[in-house]
């Protein structure tokens, strides 16, 4: 061997890396070969970081989609399931008409609130003014395709000969529940069948004033009601 | 040790540090060695599951070497001419030894003389060898050998006189 070979390869052989750290690299090496080398020091390059973020983006999209179609999706299934305001004073007819069984009310007011509260009706409704002097006939919930109303009906005269047609019928219900209802407390009247209507809001309960009778026997209920251009056109 | 043809079946450690020395040959640089042996070692276990040669190991880690220095933009392999040169002789069976301390004399070579130097006097492979190995003509494969012997000469001779010249004056020093 060539002294100059030897020299170089003394010179290489002396050269090694730490026994330590060979074990290191070698067991790197072994977990690379398995596939979970994402060990410190490992270039990142820019495309998996870009693909992570992009499947970051399609997630985000995706959630927001569905979150959007959720809230579609019950908006929709909210307003489908809202009985249209028309279809109250059909209903009532419909009702009356059917002889149903009525609960016997309460002449106390207070009372008959608290029945017709404790079957759900709305906590802050009021039966009017001008039906307090009245002397209470009966009480029920009516089922309003689907949604509860909360019925109370008064005599509107005090005479020896009375009838269906002398009742007046106060009807309460959530205004969540309809579509179109009254938005304001001005009564929107309506007459149909020989019935008369008013309806009106106040805060979230929707009232429906009713009667067997024209117009006119309704309008001295509703005087309380609404605004002084509604008295003045009432009269 | 790790000349080729002694061990025909290296171990995994063995591999790796013949990998590390032909790194250092590359950048003679120790800490540079290391981080290109470990990702050449790491590269190929990742991509073929395991280190299946010392000569696919060398080729990645040469590889990764002329990466790097192309990204630093250090012009290490200055071209040779890629036509074959006139007839060299043949590396001397015999040649004798330099004086002085290897390590500096090395230091001065360019990084391809070097690894010629490497892959021929420590890994005992022929000039044929070295030129398939690196994809060179075998003619600039001897060229590169013989001005990288001639230039470890030239440094070590120059280093010696520099030493007697200092310890000439050392002495002249003492006496007066």
């Amino acid at each position: 061997m060539s002294e100059l070979r030897h020299q170089i390869r003394e010179h290489y052989d002396a050269k090694t890396i730490s026994a330590e750290k060979v074990e290191r690299i070698l067991a790197r090496g072994r977990d690379a070969a398995m596939g979970g080398d994402s060990l410190e020091g490992d270039k990142v390059t820019a495309f998996p970081a870009q693909r992570a973020r992009s499947w970051r983006r399609a997630l985000s999209l995706a959630a927001a989609v569905l979150v959007f179609a959720g809230l579609a999706g019950w908006w929709v299934q909210r307003e489908m399931s809202r009985v249209p305001f028309a279809e109250v004073a059909p209903r009532v007819i419909e009702f009356f008409g059917s002889s149903p069984e009525l609960a016997h009310a309460p002449q106390d007011k207070a009372a008959l609130h608290e029945w017709l509260v404790a079957r759900g009706a709305p906590v802050d409704f009021h039966i009017p003014a001008s039906l307090m002097p009245l002397e209470s006939f009966a009480c029920s919930v009516v089922d309003m395709r689907g949604r509860k109303t909360y019925l109370s009906c008064y005599w509107r005269e005090n005479k020896p000969e009375r009838g269906d047609h002398d009742l007046i019928h106060l009807l309460v219900g959530r205004r969540g529940d309809f579509k179109d209802a009254p938005s304001s407390a001005q009564p929107e009247r309506r007459e149909l069948d020989g019935w008369s209507f008013a309806s009106w809001s106040e805060g979230d309960a929707v009232y429906t004033l009713a009667t067997a009778a024209p117009a006119e026997k309704l309008t001295p209920f509703l005087a309380w009601v609404g605004s002084f251009e509604f008295l003045t056109a009432a009269r | 040790m790790d000349h080729s043809s002694q061990n025909p079946e290296p171990t995994d450690a063995e591999l790796l540090q013949a990998g590390y020395r032909y790194a250092l040959a590359l950048t003679h640089h120790p800490e540079d060695a290391e981080d290109l042996a470990q990702e050449g070692w790491l590269n190929l276990s990742r991509r073929y599951g395991r280190v299946e040669s010392r000569a696919i190991l060398f080729t990645t880690v040469r590889n990764l070497f002329i990466d790097q220095c192309r990204r630093k933009k250090i012009v290490h392999f200055e071209s040779l001419d890629q036509e074959e040169p006139p007839e060299l002789p043949s590396i001397a069976a015999e040649e004798p030894g330099l004086k002085g301390d290897l390590d500096r004399l090395l230091a001065i070579l360019r990084p391809n003389e070097r690894e010629m130097l490497f892959l021929h006097y420590h890994q005992g492979h022929t000039a044929e060898e070295i030129s398939r190995m690196t994809n060179q003509p075998r003619g600039t494969v001897l060229s590169l050998i013989h001005r990288a012997i001639a230039k470890l000469r030239e440094a070590a001779a120059s280093a010696s006189a520099s030493t007697g010249c200092n310890q000439w004056m050392g002495l002249f020093v003492f006496l007066l």
